[in-house]
C-alpha cells in the first residue's frame, strides 16, 4: 500500500498548535466565566472575558485559514467520512475495547487515501465542521451583543445562543479529552509528529 | 363625542396604569393660583407700576411647575406658602429669601408613623453615608433629585422592569448628563457616561439595562431604595458581582420580580424575561447532564488507561523473561 509522504506539514502544525492552546484556553476561560463566583476570584472576570473574547476571534482566524488551507491542499480530503464510516467505526471501537488488548494489529493503516481511522475521521470532522462553527457563530453574536440585539425578543435568541455555544463548547471539551488521551497512549513519538517534525510517516503497528 | 371622550379616558388610564403610576388629580388650591400663575407656566408677565407697561419674561425652568404635573403630584395638596415663606407673597420676591433654609424630606417625614412605609429614617441614614452628602454638603438635598413639585411616588418593584430602570435612571440623568444642572452642584466638570464607563466590556448595554444604583449604592436591607450613593472608586467594579449565581442584580434590580419557570430549568430565572445574565444565568438541566456524561467519559479514559497500562507492564514483562 503506498505510504502517505508529510501528512503533517509545517502549516498544519503550526495551525493545530495554535488551534490546541486556543481552544484550551477558551474552555478554562469559559468555564470560568460560567462559574464565576465572588469569593473565588483568581483573575478578575473581566479580564478572563477579555482574553476568551480575544482568543475567540483568534479562533474564527484560524478556523478560516484551516477551511481555506483544506480547500487549498489534499489535506481537506482526508476529514470527509466515507459511507461505510459508521461500520468501520464499530471495527475501530471493537479494537480500542478488545482488540489492541490482545495485541492485534491496528485495523486502519495509514495510506495514501486515509489518514485518520474512522473514529477520528468523524470526531475531527464533526469538531470542524459542525461544533466549532457552532460555536465560532453563537460566539460571535454573543460578542456582538449591543449592536445585533435591537428589541426584547432578542433576548430569546441570545439565549438560545448561549445554549448552543455552550453544549457545542461540552463536546470539544469531550473531544479534547479523549483526543489528548488517544495522543498519548500512542506514544511520545506521535506527538513529536504533530508539534516538531514532519517526516515520511513509517507505519507504527 | 361622549365615545371619544371614554376612549381618551382609557388610553389615558391604561398609559398611567402602565407606567406603574397613581392617578392623584387633586383639585386646585385657590391659594395656590397667584403663585402658579406665574410659575406655572414657561413664560411670566410684570407690569410697571402704574400697570400701563408690560414686560413677558422666561421663567427659569428649574422653578416652573405646571398646574397638572403640581395637581398629580405627592404634594398637590398642600398649599405653597406651607413650605414656602410668608414672604413669597411679595412680588417680586425678595432676594434675601433664596438664601432661607428650605425644607428637606426629614423635616416633615421623619419619626412619624404615618410616613413609616416610606422607610424615611433609613433614607436619610444612606443619604448622609452617601457621596452626594459628603462632597457636595452646601449645594445638595434631597430636591436635587426629587423634585417636590412634581414628585410621585413609584414603587420601582411595582413597574415593568423597563420602566423602573428609566424612571430610576433618568432621576440620575438629571445632573449626570447635563453639563447645567451638574454645574448647579458641583464645581468638577461633568464626565461623558459612555467613557467613564468604557471599562466595562458592553458599556451601552450596562448603561441602557440597568439602574445606575444597582452598582453605585450601598446594600441596603431596610430601605425601599438604597440612598446611599457610593463614589465612582467604591461603586461595583467587579464584573462577578452580578454575573455570578450570587447576583447581586437579584437582591437589587430583580429583587420582587416573579420566577418564571421557563421550559427549562435556569438559575436566577426570575431575571429571564428582560435579560439573560452570563454567569448568573445557568441551565441547570444542562449542567446536570454535561457533568454526569464528562464524569461517564473520565471513567471509561481511566479504566482504559487502567487495562491498557495492565496490558503493557505484562507485554513488557513477557517480552523480558
Amino acid at each position: 500500500m503506498e505510504k502517505l509522504s508529510n501528512s503533517y506539514p509545517l502549516w498544519l502544525r503550526l495551525w493545530h498548535s495554535v488551534n490546541g492552546i486556543l481552544c484550551l484556553t477558551l474552555v478554562v476561560t469559559g468555564l470560568m466565566m460560567q462559574y464565576a463566583q465572588p469569593e473565588k476570584i483568581l483573575i478578575s472576570l473581566g479580564t478572563v472575558i477579555y482574553i476568551h473574547n480575544f482568543c475567540g476571534i483568534v479562533l474564527i482566524i484560524s478556523w478560516i485559514f484551516f477551511i481555506l488551507a483544506n480547500g487549498l491542499t489534499e489535506n481537506g480530503t482526508y476529514y470527509w467520512p466515507k459511507k461505510t464510516v459508521f461500520k468501520e467505526s464499530i471495527i475501530q471501537l471493537r479494537y480500542y475495547a478488545y482488540g489492541m488488548f490482545k495485541g492485534e494489529p491496528k485495523p486502519f493503516k495509514e495510506d495514501k487515501t486515509r489518514k485518520f481511522n474512522p473514529l477520528q475521521q468523524m470526531a475531527y470532522w464533526s469538531t470542524m465542521y459542525i461544533f466549532l462553527p457552532l460555536m465560532v457563530i453563537t460566539g460571535f453574536v454573543m460578542y456582538n451583543i449591543e449592536r445585533l440585539l435591537i428589541d426584547d425578543k432578542s433576548i430569546f435568541v441570545y439565549q438560545i445562543c448561549d445554549i448552543i455555544h455552550i453544549s457545542a463548547a461540552f463536546m470539544i471539551s469531550v473531544f479534547l479529552v479523549i483526543h489528548l488521551y488517544l495522543a498519548f497512549i500512542e506514544g511520545v513519538e506521535n506527538l513529536k509528529k504533530i508539534i516538531f517534525k514532519s517526516k515520511t510517516h513509517e507505519e507504527n503497528d | 363625542m361622549i365615545k371619544y371622550g371614554l376612549i381618551l379616558f382609557c388610553l389615558f388610564v391604561s398609559v398611567l396604569s402602565v407606567s406603574g403610576q397613581k392617578v392623584r388629580n387633586n383639585p386646585p388650591i385657590p391659594e395656590n393660583a397667584p403663585c402658579i400663575k406665574c410659575h406655572g407656566q414657561a413664560v411670566y408677565t410684570t407690569f410697571s407700576m402704574d400697570g400701563k407697561k408690560h414686560l413677558r419674561q422666561p421663567m427659569a425652568a428649574s422653578r416652573v411647575t405646571p398646574l397638572k404635573q403640581f395637581q398629580n403630584a405627592i404634594h398637590g395638596s398642600l398649599k405653597c406658602i406651607d413650605c414656602h415663606a410668608e414672604g413669597y407673597s411679595t412680588v417680586p420676591h425678595p432676594t434675601a429669601l433664596k438664601f432661607d433654609t428650605i425644607f428637606s424630606c426629614a423635616d416633615c417625614h421623619a419619626g412619624k408613623k404615618k410616613f413609616k412605609k416610606y422607610h424615611i429614617d433609613s433614607i436619610i441614614t444612606g443619604y448622609d453615608k452617601s457621596i452626594h452628602a459628603k462632597a457636595m454638603a452646601n449645594t445638595f438635598n434631597c430636591w436635587k433629585c426629587h423634585n417636590p413639585h412634581s414628585f410621585v411616588t413609584v414603587l420601582s418593584d411595582s413597574l415593568e422592569i423597563k420602566a423602573a430602570i428609566t424612571l430610576s435612571n433618568s432621576t440620575c440623568l438629571e445632573c449626570h448628563n447635563s453639563t447645567v444642572n451638574y454645574k448647579r452642584v458641583s464645581d468638577k466638570t461633568q464626565k461623558n457616561l459612555l467613557k467613564s464607563h468604557d471599562w466595562l466590556i458592553h458599556p451601552e448595554l450596562h448603561l441602557k439595562n440597568i439602574r445606575c444604583i444597582d452598582c453605585h449604592t450601598a446594600m441596603s436591607s431596610d430601605s425601599i431604595t438604597s440612598h446611599n450613593i457610593l463614589p465612582a472608586s467604591k461603586s461595583i467594579r467587579e464584573c462577578v458581582e452580578c454575573h455570578s449565581q450570587k447576583s447581586l442584580l437579584t437582591k437589587k434590580l430583580f429583587r420582587s420580580r416573579n420566577v418564571n419557570a421557563g421550559f427549562l430549568k435556569f438559575s436566577n430565572n426570575r431575571v429571564m424575561d428582560y435579560a439573560f445574565i452570563m454567569g448568573a444565568n445557568r441551565n441547570i438541566t444542562l449542567n446536570i447532564i454535561s457533568t454526569i456524561l464528562f464524569i461517564t467519559v473520565l471513567l471509561v479514559i481511566f479504566t482504559h488507561m487502567f487495562f491498557l497500562l495492565r496490558y503493557r507492564k505484562q507485554h513488557k514483562n513477557g517480552k523480558t523473561q
